[in-house]
């Protein structure tokens, strides 16, 4: 036993794990500055990645973290004929309308994406937050997680924050999203969005994992200003600030508010504020009527 | 001039839309100054212009419609607060025969960054949060910018508070109430350092005011049609609310300790009425007691005290006017409300008395 010492259920419970269990997960990769750096590579041992079954190698960890939980591969899961199951054969069928058309502020579906500085940088709360806040005021609140790895901790806090309606990237096929070519992530990313609009959400958010940075994130955010009407920065602290606005206006995608961990501390948040001409908002702002005024068209203009 | 305003309808809606005449007199860009009331959009703007003000309601507007729309929207709520408050107002003078002082609605004054979709009275002296602007000496109503669409409306419409006269009656009756029974005993404090807080009687006077003015016990039955009708924060006057849901010493339960004065009251009007008196009576008799109430000097602490009392409260109802007061007596009982002891000994007495209830 290692890092994991508990695995997701097919109900989210986290089952505490004891040496010698017989457990199903998925192969994939994963990347997390503050946990595992881990891939598929198939052969007789693995570990554990993800407390939510994503099952892998580690090559690299966080000084702060143990040593990941080993797993003894069995065997692959088959089909009736023998075949391995993949995640892509329960992958949800793409909406039809799936297009890159953004649709008007104020004529239907909003959509904002929630971008970090880095790993734990507050990104779910701030989507949390969103959530709420829609919610509350009304809307039918919709959640993405565009990337990441998989496990259920982002998709309960959204439900819990007041999501109507929840996807992530299993829901399309991926374990996990490191390694996949960008072109097959930004489409997800539209068939999230859309999705969500057709299951009924009218005030959408897209979070995407890990910094700015990330080669994957990078690539997403480029094309943000076509798929949302803005992005909320969350970041710890406003040297991260004024460096994530920076980075994103020059893809051309709106930045509409600055959020996360920065907001606990009123000094940083007003370094922040300073520093970027943004309004920093806490998710507790948020939750409390801030994220119906980002859905405004005088800031969508922005 | 021709404004245009929601007019109660007895529904679940904010009423039927009509123009009505109004005797203001526009100042500023988003400013109305009537007799009685003053009403001010404070987020800015030129809301107001031409001879006639007659606007789009705009489904409420909200952060989420057209510029214009949100216009029409500001515009229609400096217009439907205006009548609704100035409404409450006059009828309130004329059953007190002397008119009240003059009273200020700022609207959208405590809207950012978190959004509002409530009403407050205030007077001067602390507050918390504090206010933006120094508060009048005669009292201000503060409505807020709105926080939230109509749950569960075919339609969507932004709640902006001003649309909503329920919203405008409670607040008018807070200051009905600060120039009458005076419930924190304001009269006798520091003009600068007034108490803006609420006890159970102030409230539930202000819903019942409503109840008055709006024809219906379901005062908040467009805004809170989602929560169940038997649910206190429904709020809805109904003689299930007795003083054995009283949760004393609570001060943050005066909205529902409130709703079992405002129902009682609801009750006792009813039995008036059934017994064949005239609602005018019984409102002149609400209004005066509320001044007999709010007359007396003493201590600040123990008058203060004592107005909290629905035992006190219903006694001054019953000598401003004897006739109606067996009736009254008679529908207060059963809401548990009798003319003495004080409000944990009338909770006690109808606990002991009844079948039990699962209360909270």
């Amino acid at each position: 036993m290692g890092g994991h010492e508990r695995l997701e259920d097919a109900h989210g419970r986290g089952v505490r794990l004891h040496k010698g269990d017989l457990v199903v997960g998925a192969c994939g990769n994963r990347y997390a500055t503050d946990f595992y750096e881990g891939y598929h590579r198939p052969g007789p041992r693995a570990h554990l990645l993800t407390a939510g079954g994503v099952i892998g190698t580690a090559v690299s960890w966080h000084t702060s973290c143990l040593a990941p939980t080993e797993l003894e591969i069995v065997g692959a899961l088959t089909n009736e004929d023998n075949l391995p199951l993949s995640l892509e054969h329960f992958a949800r069928p793409r909406p039809a309308a799936a297009s890159a058309e953004l649709p008007e502020p104020g004529a239907g579906a909003h959509a904002i994406a929630v971008v970090g500085s880095s790993m734990n940088s507050g990104k779910t709360t701030t989507a949390a937050g969103l959530i709420s806040g829609w919610a509350r005021a009304g809307l039918v609140a919709g959640a993405a997680k565009v990337t990441g790895s998989g496990s259920g901790k982002d998709r309960w806090t959204y439900i819990d924050a007041g999501a109507a309606h929840v996807v992530d990237f299993l829901d399309f096929g991926m374990s996990s999203t490191f390694g996949y070519p960008t072109d097959r992530l930004r489409s997800t990313m539209i068939a999230m969005r859309d999705t969500l609009v057709h299951d009924g959400a009218n005030a959408i958010v897209l979070e995407i994992a890990d910094g700015l940075l990330q080669d994957e994130t990078r690539l997403l955010t480029a094309s943000l200003s076509a798929v949302c009407h803005g992005t909320v920065l969350a970041v710890g602290d406003a040297l991260a600030a004024r460096a994530g606005v920076d980075l994103l206006r020059s893809t051309g995608v709106p930045v509409l508010a600055v959020s996360g961990l920065v907001t606990a501390s009123p000094l940083a948040a007003r370094e922040a504020a300073a520093v970027t001409g943004l309004p920093v908002l806490s998710p507790a702002q948020l939750a409390e009527g801030a994220a119906l005024d980002l859905l405004a068209d005088h800031a969508l203009a922005q | 001039m021709r404004v245009a305003a929601y007019l109660p309808d007895g529904g679940t809606g904010p009423g039927r839309l009509a123009e009505v005449e109004l005797d203001a007199t526009v100042v500023g860009p988003a400013e109305l100054v009537l007799p009685e009331v003053t009403v001010c959009d404070e987020r800015g703007g030129e809301l107001l212009h031409g001879a006639d003000l007659v606007y789009d309601p705009a489904a409420g507007g909200g952060p989420l419609a057209a510029a214009e729309a949100e216009r029409q929207a500001r515009a229609f709520g400096l217009t439907n607060a205006a009548y609704h408050a100035q409404r409450a107002l006059r009828s309130a003078a004329a059953l007190l025969e002397t008119p009240l002082p003059h009273l200020l609605v700022r609207i959208g004054a405590h809207s950012s960054p978190t959004r509002w979709g409530g009403g407050h009275y205030r007077l001067p002296g602390a507050a918390n949060p504090p206010e933006p602007h120094p508060v009048a000496p005669t009292g201000e109503v503060h409505l807020g910018s709105g926080r939230a669409f109509v749950l569960g409306s075919a339609t969507p419409y932004f709640h902006a508070p001003a649309h909503n006269p329920a919203i405008v009656y409670h607040e008018v009756g807070h200051h009905i109430c600060r120039h009458t029974a005076d419930f924190r005993v304001n009269r006798l404090r520091p003009p600068d350092a007034q108490h803006s807080g609420k006890v159970a009687l102030d409230e539930g006077t202000a819903d019942f005011l409503t109840a008055l003015l709006l024809g219906t016990p379901d005062i908040y039955g467009w805004h809170r049609a989602h929560i169940p009708e038997w649910d206190p924060r429904r709020r809805k006057l109904d003689a299930r609310w007795t003083m054995a849901f009283l949760r004393p010493k609570s001060s943050g339960h005066a909205h529902a300790n409130g709703t079992i004065w405002a129902s009682a009251l609801w009750s006792a009007r009813a039995r008036v009425l059934a017994e064949g008196g005239d609602s005018e009576r019984f409102n002149r008799m609400l209004l005066g007691g509320l001044s007999g109430l709010g007359g007396s000097d003493g201590p600040v602490r123990e008058e203060q005290d004592r107005r909290n009392r629905f035992s006190e409260s219903l006694r001054e109802l019953l000598t401003a006017d004897p006739v109606l007061a067996p009736a009254v007596l008679a529908a207060m009982a059963d809401h548990g409300i009798h003319s003495q002891g004080s409000n944990a000994e009338l909770r006690a007495r109808i606990r002991s008395t009844s079948t039990p209830v699962v209360t909270t």
